[in-house]
């Protein structure tokens, strides 16, 4: 009894967070939440922009707009496109900021300079996507590096043509990707890394593992959960990339691979402003982006999870079952 | 310790909230500001004795324009006030002048450019100019200009300037490799586009491009469509031998090594580059002769700043022998066509209110009617204007020789191209079908595409993006 009027008395006390907190809650809900539901309404409406329809007299259509979206091309292209470029990058954006994390949190290496080279890495982050984009549209167009050196090495034969092939498009966009973020993931991996009790690693050497068996054995295991919410937080990332692919195809950039660098939030944006600025369907293919990314999310996760916990969870609930049965069959 | 750890934190909360809140309040005042302009202008005004006029523009030109309807019709400036509310970006503007024209704080005169004319023309909120009390003889205008903010028959607005187009090519070049003197045995060589492309050919061998980018015909074969890319009852019309036509003669272009750029170019540096040497011509039209090849064709300037510190052409680099100015001439080329306008319109609020409406329809007739102040804006601007009547009568005068066409009288070559002008082929979905024309280009001008796949995707493309296309 006495520990509960405690309790009670301590929660009083922090009501001024309370009040900390509630502008955010306030500005989130009426900005953000209401018109996030309204989504989901006017995804089942033919609804346009004020200017198509000065009255705002949409029909509901039912599921019209979502059966459109899917069969349309454009949405299919964007749907293809879109995850390939994010895998396209973050698996070496995964790999290089394991490998970095590892030597930077290596007690036997003791790399110098670590914070100037975090410093370094992190620094492409710090620019804003569309800054990158158009730094790599100057490489990417006529007389650019990028352009200049394709024509020095024969792969374009003649200057006047810009590049069109649409893996080389790919594969800038993913390059930009990687480059942008694996000095973040890097960080986080070095925290999660950080965060292992270091009598683990003491323990191993002392029994003479190598450096691959503790890396493998003790610290991947461990920094499975910081692995999972930066794959998950990446993979939202991932489905909706727009900036930089924006600015590639939109820019001034000479480089014809514009349609097949599109994204599905490009896709959005195409349907909500341009032609009849069809509000509506671009909310249908805005909830489809959001049942995607959810559904693999859930998927990543299930997949990410601890099995061997798992397991121990469910045994302990069976014995917990047993004992009980053991208990009521006693009395 | 505490205490203050408290006062601290409470006028740290207090501040956070107080910003948030400024925010919002901030927007709630201008809006409350703006509501409050329009009762002014709606109650006659109450701090001052003129009506105040409420224009919207997506142009710099309107202020001046205003001011010098008012210097010279000092009666207007007596008993009106002119507020206007500059928005260039073209997608900014349309949607500030829909969404007020909806609701009460309506503008009362607002001008278009000739990609949302006609969109402007069918809003609910635009009078028409019979209601505003614009009276003019449809007769003596072009009737492409009136044609393409007619609904349901109703002419909703009216243009102060046409836009021809025309194709202005190097004389320099023309005399060196084609043995071309006048703009007349020009356009007898380039009057179709098999000539044009004979031309091009030749200028090839002698290491002059014939045009600067793949996206350089595209205006002047798409102006020349016969019907418009959407039909009232929303089908696809798709004019397939033109675009046909105008992919293949761009292909010819591009493989033939006569294009600079394998590229769309239009609006980039390398487009303007072209413009000072290398290319020998551009279509264009007559804000463009002014506007865009005139000041990008110099090489040299004298250092002048605008307002901003950026640096800007001043008149004295306007010399021949600065780069290409002084070598272009002027022709119609293989088609006519034509490339922008402004277009004026009132609203059904100025319409039903007497003081408003003389206001509106005073300036409108300013500019779009009165052959007199016509006569003079014509002369003093260069503008090429609307009404056939005032241009037939100036056509001829001394002061159109241009200097930089090398003394071709820009004035009365307009005048014969804006009667072969037809703008019955456009349609409020025109710039998602530049965007559908862009793509195709590249497809098959670059990607190996065939004709017909690059045709079938201007279609694929605008029903993507067009709801309810047929």
């Amino acid at each position: 009894m006495a520990s509960t009027t405690k309790k009670r008395a301590n929660l009083e006390k922090n009501y001024f967070g309370y009040i900390f907190i509630a502008p955010f809650f306030l500005t989130y809900l009426i900005f953000q939440v209401v018109p996030l539901i309204d989504t989901f309404r006017y995804a089942l409406t033919d609804a346009k922009a004020w200017y198509m329809d000065p009255n705002q007299a949409y029909n509901f259509v039912g599921l019209d707009q979502f059966k459109f979206v899917v069969n349309d091309r454009f949405f299919k292209d964007a749907f293809f496109t879109t995850p390939v470029m994010w895998i396209m990058g973050f698996i070496p954006q995964l790999g290089i900021a394991l490998l970095l994390a590892a030597w930077f949190t290596n007690e036997k290496i003791r790399v110098k300079g670590q914070g100037f080279f975090k410093v370094v890495f992190y620094m492409p982050n710090i620019m804003t996507a569309a800054t990158i984009g158009v730094l790599f549209l100057a490489f990417i167009r006529s007389n650019g590096f990028i352009h200049s050196f394709c024509v020095a090495i024969g792969y374009i034969e003649d200057a006047r043509y810009p590049i069109t092939s649409e893996w080389f498009g790919r594969g800038i966009v993913a390059f930009i990707n990687f480059w942008m973020w694996y000095g973040q993931t890097m960080i986080v991996l070095t925290a999660g890394i950080l965060g292992i009790n270091p009598s683990f690693f003491e323990a191993a050497s002392i029994d003479g593992a190598s450096g691959f068996q503790t890396f493998g054995r003790i610290t991947l295991p461990l920094i499975r959960p910081i692995m999972t919410y930066s794959l998950v937080t990446s993979l939202i990332g991932g489905f909706q990339m727009f900036d930089v692919p924006n600015m590639l195809a939109t820019g001034d950039s000479h480089a014809a691979f514009g349609p097949k660098i599109s994204t599905i939030v490009m896709y959005i944006k195409s349907i909500a402003y341009s032609g009849t600025f069809s509000v509506g369907r671009a909310c249908a293919a805005s909830v489809i982006l959001f049942a995607v990314t959810a559904v693999v999310s859930l998927f990543l996760f299930w997949i990410m999870r601890d099995k061997d916990a798992a397991k121990a969870a469910k045994a302990a609930k069976k014995r917990a079952k047993e004992q009980a049965a053991l208990e009521g069959g006693n009395i | 310790m505490n205490k203050l750890k408290r006062v601290l934190s409470g006028t740290l909360a207090l501040a956070m909230a107080a910003s948030m809140l400024t925010a919002c309040g901030g927007d709630d005042s201008s809006s409350k500001a703006a509501g409050n302009s329009g009762d002014a202008s709606n109650g006659g005004g109450d701090t001052s004795d003129k009506t105040v006029i409420k224009v919207y523009t997506f142009t710099e030109e309107t202020q001046g324009q205003i001011d010098r309807f008012l210097e010279k019709n000092p009666d207007m400036a007596a008993k009106y006030e002119f507020k206007v509310t500059l928005e260039a970006t073209a997608a900014d503007y349309i949607s500030k002048v829909s969404s007020a024209l909806a609701g009460d704080d309506a503008p009362d005169l607002f001008l278009a450019d000739a990609d949302y004319a006609q969109l402007f023309a069918g809003l609910e909120g635009t009078a028409t100019l019979a209601e505003l009390g614009v009276e003019f003889d449809e007769s003596d205008y072009y009737s492409y200009m009136l044609d393409f903010t007619t609904v349901d028959g109703n002419r909703m607005a009216i243009s102060h300037q046409a836009a021809p187009g025309a194709v202005f090519y190097r004389t320099d070049y023309a005399e060196q490799y084609l043995g071309v003197k006048t703009p007349e045995e020009m356009q007898a060589k380039m009057s179709n586009w098999e000539d044009f492309k004979a031309v091009a050919d030749t200028l090839k061998d002698n290491g002059i491009y014939m045009v600067s980018g793949i996206d350089e015909l595209k205006r002047c074969f798409m102006a020349n469509r016969d019907t418009a890319w959407v039909d009232a009852d929303m089908n696809y019309c798709l004019d397939e031998d033109l675009v046909k036509q105008y992919l293949e003669v761009t292909k010819y272009l591009c493989d033939e090594k006569e294009t600079q750029y394998a590229a769309a170019t239009q609006w980039t540096n390398d487009w303007y580059t072209g413009m000072k040497d290398g290319v020998f011509c551009y279509f264009g039209c007559t804000w463009y002769l002014h506007y865009t090849i005139k000041p990008n064709c110099l090489t040299t300037l004298t250092g002048a700043k605008d307002d901003k510190g950026n640096p800007t052409v001043a008149d004295a680099d306007y010399v021949e022998g600065n780069g290409s100015y002084g070598k272009w001439a002027m022709i119609q080329g293989p088609m006519a066509y034509f490339w922008g306008g402004t277009w004026w319109y009132g609203s059904d609020k100025a319409a039903a209110d007497p003081a408003k409406k003389e206001a509106v329809s005073s300036i409108i007739e300013f500019y779009c009617c009165d052959a007199e102040a016509m006569t003079d804006f014509a002369k003093t601007s260069g503008d090429f204007v609307s009404k056939k009547s005032v241009v037939d009568a100036i056509k001829s005068d001394e002061a159109f020789k241009n200097p930089f066409l090398g003394g071709q009288n820009h004035y009365e070559f307009f005048a014969s191209a804006a009667d072969n002008v037809n703008a019955k082929t456009m349609s409020k979905f025109d710039d998602t079908f530049n965007t559908a024309v862009n793509d195709a280009t590249n497809k098959y001008v670059l990607e190996g595409a065939s004709i017909d796949e690059a045709i079938a995707y201007i279609g694929e493309y605008a029903k993507s993006k067009i709801e309810g296309l047929k």
